[in-house]
């Protein structure tokens, strides 16, 4: 057949089978490809149709639930009266009113119609009037028809009056009908609220289109030449009932969106999705949106707690965010852990350093104590922050004899023995109530450490203290630490000088049993102290401790500004086999710092002992340092308010406030080692509002009342300790205060204010009808009727210390101010409980307490003006 | 559908449903073992308490009547409930301060219901509810005879105390719907007209915890379940 049909000339062939084939081939193909364009490569379709049937289901649940809830004996009444006010106004006598009013209104139509007329003859008339007057002469009938006109409106309006008058009446009269219906009407509607929002959430399902849904952000990102790039996401394609309270428990995309509160201020139809959780916001397949199927794509979904990584992009400087508390305790144990002190880590660069200044360690410890502890931190004391750096001993006797050696050029005195003749018994129970154990922990009493959760504790733990330092250095430490370390965070607690001896003579007590071979050291070659400085600056000890002959070195690793997005291939997985992630290397190397060395690479980060939680949260706070950052006017800013608030929360951080006070709803650990909550320290975000500025001033600076008979509540043992704030630092945390009160800070004399002389009786009067003595004491009179954990702050002081607008705001509603304060409310919701006194103006009334329990405070301390 | 037919609609569905409420789940509460003496309260702190007791005063955790049934259980439904809202009865409930002592101890009360807060004594009274799901509050009644009327809008059980008297404590079950009941003398209780269907009940104790106990009725039908409390 072939053959024949090569002897057919070429022109003459017939390939019809051949078009037919192809042909048949091509229309195939366009097929497939409309179907596969249309359907299979749409899953989207399939989900939204999926969501359109179970939101049904759902909302026709709700419908029916809300249908059986119906009062339905209310609903009966209701529909009747309905029909009885309908009929009403089907009336004869209604009827009849509708048409009377009908003709009012046409009579006073006609009637303005008249007077507009009058009006323009008036008007014409005084234009000729003036034109005649101009040319010189007085057209007089001009005048007389002006004169008439005139006439004729005023009479219209008379009528007109009249015609109003009797519209608004018969109005008013219809409207009783009108209204009648219409409250009958509301009633109904309101009752059946919730059907008819149901049903109306129905009905839009059912018209619902099925489309792509988009979010496009014109400006969020920019391209490498700083123009505006638009972002588009398509996430609420799928991820349909993010809002909708009924998809609360359906499954995945349709579930609704955990967090309400965040999505208030962060809306997503503004926002969109992939600022926060990444992930590629144009596709449209589950696999390609998330990241998990597209290798290139950089930004695969944060999945689970991490997806607070990305708050970061926006509120770098922050280091509190109320509505991703995970990620806030990531930075707060990052800043905690020191990873500033060898890492550059944008926004917290001028943290101070976390560890104890190092250049007179003589003076307070033993040259075999400082190398066991080099050697091995954890070994003296698991719970330290210090990283255990794994020296062998030769490093180890270096560094010390380099420590030694500086010591040995700085000067500092002590009085030597005066620590002699202390009660280590006495000192315990000095040491368990003034609060020392708020950061220290001694022994089996890990209460605090647990109440804070970390595997750290945030001061020394001093169970072997006594086998550490010597007892002069630790009399006058605990006397002054700032005598010895100026920049220490240690506070003092004014002890007397007999209760430092106490404390010292227990502290001393306190000694590790523990075999320890002690070497002889080679401390005093110069060759050896060399060396020491080399180990130093080759592990860079001075990230933590300042320590002479360190003062202008820079960080020694890494800056993590980008390390959110380190990708695998710059990272070294030595010879280990975990997995090739950037989660894999972290997790790895935040549970052990040198778990990639290898005979070729050597590791110099320390030992940590994080547990799991905190290398979570570390991996959190890693994967949150990028440089991506969307366009500024998406980017927090920062306003002088916030500035101070932030500044003021970095330092309560150094100080560790936190600890024994509730501060943003964060703190007051303290509270697991006290006898009764009573005896807690007092909750601090409000004080702003609360206290006087001068008073935070005096004080900030000196607490030295605490404790003392006239303080604020004297049978407390826990006291205050004093900080030696530098005047700065006082004013940052008085700004920092005022800034979460949201008030100025601004200087008023208070001790001007004077008590209403007309109210200051009645204030008294109404105080010992309230009983308010019961439970507050002033000055030395104490409530018999309470034990001391019930007694209420002294009054006697509220003169010099509160201010006179939050006395009365606090009068009205302690709870509101104070959440789970014991001082109950005299006025639930506004009233008060006395009618009789000043009227029942219960705001009256708080004026009158407040006068009184201003009255009998002692007057304020001298001012700084006056001091 | 027009209102119009939903209304009628609704009116008739509403109608023909509401009639099947009839069956009882009723018994008592039991208690096993030796009863715990109450905690001697001592009252020395107000002269006002201290006189108004001429016995000495124990407190009212464990009250274990005289034929071994326990007192102050709070007995529920838990689950099972089909229907979601139900009015509130207009009784008003006392919740009183007698003699520096709340009366009753263990007070059960329905959603929406008004629960009157009464003072006795002639001395400063303070009730502090521990709440989490309805707002907690704290208000002082300092003269004698003062009342404050309060409604609860969310289903909990919550402590209640003085902070002036550390002695004073009591409880407060909140239920969104009517069957419950606070076991007394006879430690009986009795949940009534109940729709057909199956439960779970639960007894809860101030200490010794919560049992509960799954029980089906049937329309008009009327079953008897006894819970047991044993001494710890």
């Amino acid at each position: 057949m072939f053959e024949k049909r090569a002897q057919v000339p070429i022109e003459q062939r017939n390939y019809s089978v051949y078009y037919l084939v192809f042909s048949g081939l091509l229309f195939l193909g366009t097929m497939w490809a409309v179907v596969d364009e249309v359907s299979t490569r749409r899953p989207w379709k399939d989900h939204q149709k999926e969501y359109l049937d179970l939101a049904e289901t759902k909302f026709q649940d709700r419908l029916d639930e809300a249908v059986a809830e119906v009062d339905s004996f209310t609903l009966e009444e209701l529909t009747e009266q309905l029909q009885v006010a309908r009929d009403s106004m089907e009336s004869a006598t209604y009827k009849n009113v509708m048409e009377q009013y009908n003709s009012t209104l046409e009579e006073l139509i006609d009637v303005t119609r008249e007077h507009q007329f009058a009006k323009s003859r008036g008007d014409e008339a005084y234009y000729f009037y003036k034109k005649s007057l101009r040319e010189g002469r007085e057209d007089l009938g001009e005048k007389a028809k002006l004169k008439e006109n005139e006439a004729e409106m005023e009479k219209y309006e008379a009528i007109m009056e009249v015609l109003e008058a009797k519209k608004d009446s018969i109005l008013s009269f219809l409207n009783t009908y009108r209204l009648n219906l219409k409250e009958i009407q509301k009633e109904i509607s309101d009752l059946l609220e919730d059907v008819e929002k149901w049903q109306m959430k129905k009905r839009r399902i059912d018209s619902a289109p099925i489309q792509i849904k988009q979010v496009m952000m014109l400006d969020y990102d920019r391209n490498p030449f700083g123009d505006p790039k638009a972002r588009v996401d398509r996430c609420q394609t799928c991820h349909l009932g993010w809002h909708e309270e009924v998809m609360e428990n359906a499954p995945q995309p349709y579930t609704k969106h955990p967090l309400p509160e965040l999505l208030s201020i962060h809306n997503p139809e503004t926002y969109g999705c992939t600022p926060c959780h990444r992930g590629q916001g144009p596709a449209l397949t589950a696999g390609f949106a998330h990241g998990n199927e597209d290798h290139y794509w950089e930004n695969p979904l944060l999945e689970g707690k991490e997806v607070y990584a990305s708050c970061n992009e926006c509120h770098e400087n922050q280091s509190s965010l109320k509505r991703a508390q995970d990620f806030t305790k990531a930075k707060r144990l990052m800043i905690e852990s020191g990873c500033h002190g060898c890492h550059e880590i944008k926004g917290y660069t001028d943290l101070p350093k976390i560890g104890p200044e190092l250049n007179r360690l003589s003076y307070k410890t033993s040259a075999n104590w400082v190398f066991r502890w080099v050697k091995n931190p954890k070994e003296y004391n698991p719970h330290t922050r210090m990283p255990n750096f794994k020296f062998d001993d030769e490093q180890a006797e270096v560094v010390t004899a380099y420590l030694m050696d500086i010591s040995s050029k700085n000067q500092f005195t002590y009085e030597k023995g005066a620590y002699v003749g202390g009660s280590a018994n006495r000192g315990k129970l000095v040491f368990e109530t003034v609060g020392c154990q708020a950061c220290h922990v001694v022994g089996e009493n890990t209460k605090v450490r647990e109440a804070r959760g970390t595997s750290y504790d945030i001061a020394p733990e001093l169970t072997s203290v006594g086998s550490k330092v010597n007892p002069d250095w630790a009399y006058d430490w605990v006397k002054n630490p700032r005598h010895y370390n100026p920049t220490t965070r240690m506070p003092s607690l004014r002890l007397t000088d007999r209760e430092a001896k106490d404390v010292v003579a227990y502290l001393m007590t306190l000694r590790d049993e523990r075999p320890f071979e002690e070497k002889v050291l080679d401390l005093a070659s110069s060759r050896t102290i060399e060396r020491g400085e080399s180990v130093i600056r080759e592990f860079g000890c001075y990230g933590c401790h300042a320590i002479q002959g360190f003062e202008k070195e820079s960080r020694i690793s890494v800056a993590l500004s980008n390390f959110g997005r380190k990708k695998v291939e710059e990272m070294d997985f030595g010879d280990t086999k975990v997995s090739h992630t950037w989660h894999g290397w972290v997790t790895n190397k935040l549970r052990n710092a040198r778990f990639f060395y290898t005979d070729r690479i050597d590791q110099k980060m320390p030992l940590y002992a994080f547990n799991e939680e905190e290398v979570a949260l570390l991996r959190l706070f890693l994967l949150s340092q990028t440089k991506d950052s969307p366009d500024k006017k998406y980017v927090q800013v920062f306003d002088r308010k916030e500035q101070n608030i932030e500044a003021g929360r970095r330092l309560a951080i150094n100080y560790n406030c936190q600890q024994c006070h509730m501060l943003e709803e964060e703190g007051a650990h303290i509270g697991a080692i006290l006898e009764d909550v009573a005896f807690l320290p007092p909750p601090i975000t409000g004080e702003g509002k609360k206290v006087q500025e001068l008073w935070l001033h005096d004080f900030l600076e000196n607490p030295s009342q605490v404790g003392q008979p006239n303080s604020i509540r004297p049978w407390i043992k826990t006291r205050m300790p004093t900080f030696n704030l530098s005047s700065a630092e006082i004013n940052t945390l008085m700004r920092f205060f005022l800034g979460l009160s949201d008030q100025e800070l601004q200087i008023k004399d208070y001790a001007a204010y004077r008590p209403d002389p007309e109210l200051l009786p009645v204030g008294e009067e109404i105080f010992n009808l309230f009983q308010c003595a019961n439970c507050h004491p002033s000055g030395d009179i104490i409530p018999g009727t309470v034990t001391t954990a019930d007694l209420a702050p002294n009054l006697e002081i509220a003169r010099g210390r509160l201010k006179p607008e939050w006395i009365v705001e606090w009068l009205a509603d302690p709870g509101k101010l104070q959440e789970g304060t014991r001082m109950p409310t005299y006025f639930p919701d506004g009233e008060s409980p006395l009618p009789d006194v000043l009227e029942g103006d219960a705001n009256k009334q708080m004026m009158a307490i407040r006068d009184y329990v201003i009255s009998i405070g002692r007057p304020a301390r001298p001012s700084i003006s006056s001091r | 559908m027009s209102r119009k037919t939903l209304l009628k609609l609704l009116v008739v569905t509403l109608c023909i449903s509401g009639q099947v409420f009839a069956a009882d789940i009723s018994g008592k509460v039991m208690f096993e073992g030796k009863a715990p003496k109450g905690r001697r309260l001592r009252m020395d702190a107000d002269k006002v308490c201290k006189a108004a007791h001429k016995k000495p005063v124990r407190g009212e955790t464990v009250l274990v009547n005289s034929d071994s049934t326990l007192r102050n259980v709070i007995v529920y439904v838990k689950e099972g409930l089909r229907k979601k809202k139900f009015k509130a009865p207009s009784e008003k409930l006392v919740f009183d301060q007698k003699g520096c002592i709340y009366t009753p101890h263990v007070l059960a009360i329905q959603t929406g219901q008004e629960l009157e807060v009464r003072n006795s004594d002639p001395t400063l009274h303070n009730v502090h509810s521990l709440s989490k799901k309805n707002p907690s509050f704290n208000v002082a009644q300092p003269i004698k005879g003062m009342k404050l009327t309060k409604k609860f809008a969310k289903p909990e059980l919550f402590k209640v105390k003085c902070e002036v008297h550390s002695w004073m404590g009591a409880y407060i079950g909140v239920f969104s719907h009517p069957y419950f009941a606070v076991t007394g003398d006879d430690g009986s209780f009795s949940l009534k007209k109940l729709p057909a269907g199956e439960y779970t009940i639960e007894a809860w104790h101030e200490k010794y915890g919560t049992q509960t106990m799954n029980v089906s009725v049937g329309a008009k039908e009327s079953k008897t379940v006894d819970f047991t409390f044993k001494a710890k």
